[in-house]
């Protein structure tokens, strides 16, 4: 059979997910194609290479774009063509994902009063839901002799949707050696990785912890009793499938995107950090926890042996409160501090991921005539929600009389301890000041978003600082929040202050004046060429230095200038997208809006 | 996996139970088991340090947030697959007595549950 896999676009990493997927599909003798909607032309390659089979990997954002691209093959091809969509996307909406015209039973994943009642019509013939890789050859072999997929875990069909929404999952894979090499030929025959230095790949799956903003929570919930959570290549196979790849395509840095590399030093680790620098020997980046490096030191002490270049250590916040109570992510300033002074002292260059434009109560103002009630108000949300034990400052001041200057100096003192801020914007700089601190090299400052199936987004809801409706999202996160608890006013500074963090990595003695002053300025435009130039430069020189021709330089620079725009801005992305040929259905007001517009 | 959700035995244990199971692994794993004993009321400089590293972080959190993240670094950094109860028992029994007994100082320290 003829599979196409469609991405909505390139970037400087691997989509790992397709490639892995076409090989599985090559093991069993079928045949692949890559359609890329960023620069190819969808119906014409449809028509050119007439695929039995077409497959969409969706991530919350891009799902409509996606849609859109299912419609206009449908629309042409129609039963001749099945079209199926796995990735995050399905694995958290497929509830609210109508496929043809069958009718859905709402309510759907999220139980928060806010959540719209919005179906995606998706006019897709199946989904995948969780981990794809194991069904996948099933669904080709089981489509190729015209049989139906409906008896296969993981796969919703118009026919096999059960009235209650359960799917039935299959177990995860355990035995991950027995995966086929990446198929990167796909992707590098149609788009600039082929030139790119940098490859990506991972070592294992799964991630433990449970992270508020992140899918795994939900995920790992979803997998409960269905095998090890944590599945990871054995060292060889590891190594021999990058030696195939720095043999086959010209590499200058490895970068391993797995959630969290090492969890420990053990036989694996330094069965690697004694055979990586002999086998591959090229320098490469990675990500771990920083509670884990300062509950286990030895970590670092391997990974240098091996070789390592940069490594990633996400903050997420540097506001306590943010970091335990609402992101959750179990560590505290001294794991941070340590871990990235060991990593300094190892000559390790660091890269943290913090999270700005978090919807968070924030401590009255004393003079405030309703003090009393505001400040009633966040202690009953800290004692409901967030499960705080507020009776000492009950038992010394009570919220529903009137208080006295003293009495409320106690109760914002004790708002402090917990670590809530008098202004929405004094959160985000508690983070920028962590990073700082602790000498970040180079940082991201993204702004929350709400994907669906995240605790934070379930937050987000409850607290009604979210409509719950996801395709409003821009396809990307580095761009205005999406909340409606924030100002105009507030929104612009989280902007600001996305961008111009980057910048205070480099300059720290600017804080006073970014912080004062430039973030509360309508020049987001000319902050973001200040975070392109020190991102390039960060990037370029110390998170993955490589060396290219000063022409390759020249045309990586535009055209990750212009991908950054994409990134960093809803009007440039609406309009990329209703440029794009080949989808022949209108483009629905804003990208990733509602697909009937 | 035919196990249901309900029936995980991890589900049913107590943060101080998946504590003290937590620092068992970890034990076994640096193979310093032969020098956990509170002979003489005096706790282990092991058990001290590990508490040292541990308490800091979840005596803030509600129970539920605690045994959440003591079961991401069993799964992790021990490798335990807590949703395999067989595996769960087969740890417990392995080393109920010594389990027990951290537990009792857990309790006695005042360590939330």
């Amino acid at each position: 059979m003829k599979v196409m896999f469609v991405i909505v676009k390139e970037d400087y990493i691997d989509p790992m997910s397709t490639e892995l997927l076409s090989a599985l599909a090559k093991r069993e003798g079928h045949e692949t194609f890559l359609n890329v909607l960023e620069h190819d032309n969808l119906m014409e390659e449809v028509k050119a290479v007439r695929p039995e089979v077409v497959a969409f990997s969706a991530k919350t954002g891009e799902s409509n774009v996606m849609f859109r691209a299912n419609r206009a093959v449908k629309a042409a091809c129609g039963d001749r063509v099945f079209t199926v969509m796995g990735g995050p996307h399905p694995t958290f909406n497929y509830m609210r994902m109508q496929l043809n015209g069958e009718k859905l039973k709402l309510p759907l994943t999220f139980a928060g009063p806010a959540m719209p009642r919005v179906v995606e019509d998706t006019q897709l013939d199946a989904l995948v839901v969780g981990e794809g890789d194991e069904v996948w050859p099933a669904m080709l072999k089981a489509l190729s002799g015209k049989e139906s997929p409906d008896q296969l875990p993981n796969v919703v069909t118009r026919t096999n949707r059960r009235p209650d929404g359960s799917v039935t999952l299959q177990d995860r894979n355990m035995v991950l050696d027995d995966l086929p090499y990446l198929d990167r030929d796909l992707v590098y025959a149609k788009t600039r990785l082929k030139n790119f230095g940098m490859r990506t790949t991972m070592a294992g799956r799964g991630c433990p912890f449970p992270c508020t903003y992140c899918f795994n929570a939900k995920y790992n919930e979803m997998y409960k009793g269905k095998g090890k959570m944590l599945n990871r290549y054995s060292v060889d196979r590891l190594l021999a499938e990058l030696e195939s790849l720095v043999r086959h395509h010209p590499t200058q840095f490895i970068k391993f995107y797995d959630d969290v590399f090492v969890f420990r030093t053990d036989d694996w680790l330094m069965e690697f950090a004694e055979k990586y620098p002999r086998a591959i020997g090229l320098p490469f980046h990675c990500l771990v926890r920083c509670d884990l490096v300062r509950r286990d030191p030895e970590i670092l002490t391997y990974l240098k042996k091996a070789g390592i270049k940069s490594i990633s250590m996400s903050i997420e916040s540097g506001n306590p409160f943010i970091r335990e109570r609402i992101f959750k992510r179990g560590m505290d300033a001294e794991d941070i501090r340590f871990a990235f002074g060991l990593c300094h002292k190892h000559g390790i260059n660091t890269f943290s991921n913090t999270i700005l434009a978090v919807p968070v109560p924030v401590i009255p103002n004393p003079a405030d005539p309703e003090f009393e009630r505001k400040a009633d108000e966040i202690c009953a949300h800290l004692e409901s929600y967030h499960k705080l034990d507020l009776g000492k400052l009950r038992a010394q001041v009570d919220l529903t009389q009137k208080l006295d200057e003293a009495a409320k100096r106690t109760v914002v003192e004790h708002l402090e301890k917990i670590g809530l801020r008098h202004r929405v914007i004094d959160y985000d700089i508690d983070s920028i000041d962590v990073n700082v601190q602790n000498k970040v090299v180079f940082g991201e400052f993204p702004e929350l978003h709400p994907y669906p199936g995240t605790p934070a987004t379930q937050y987000t809801i409850d607290i009604g600082a979210f409509d719950g409706d996801f395709e409003r999202l821009h396809q990307n996160y580095q761009t205005v929040s999406p909340f409606t608890c924030f100002s105009q006013e507030e929104k612009l500074e989280q902007l600001n202050l996305s961008l111009l963090g980057l910048v205070l990595l480099i300059f720290p003695s600017w804080r006073g004046l970014v912080i004062n002053h430039l973030i509360k300025r309508r020049w987001t435009k000319l902050y973001f060429v200040m975070y392109y130039f020190a991102k390039a430069y960060l990037v370029g020189t110390k998170m993955y230095p490589m060396r290219y021709s000063f022409s390759h330089i020249v045309r990586t620079i535009k055209e990750s200038f212009f991908s950054e725009i994409l990134k960093h801005s809803r009007e440039e992305g609406e309009k990329f997208y209703q440029r794009r040929k080949g989808l022949n259905a209108q483009p629905s007001e804003v990208l990733g809006g509602p697909w009937q517009s | 996996m035919a196990e249901l959700r309900s029936e995980f035995l991890a589900d049913r244990l107590t943060s101080r139970e998946l504590l003290a199971l937590l620092f068992v692994c970890e034990c076994r794993r640096k193979k310093v088991m032969d020098t956990m004993s509170f002979r003489g009321g005096m706790a282990p400089p092991a058990w001290v340090e590990f508490l040292d590293r541990f308490m800091a972080r979840l005596d803030k959190l509600p129970e539920d947030e605690r045994r959440y993240l003591i079961g991401s670094h069993l799964q992790s950094a021990e490798e335990v697959d807590i949703y395999s109860n067989a595996e769960i028992n087969r740890l417990l029994d392995q080393d109920r007595e010594l389990i027990n007994k951290l537990v009792q100082e857990l309790a006695r320290s005042g360590c939330p549950e």
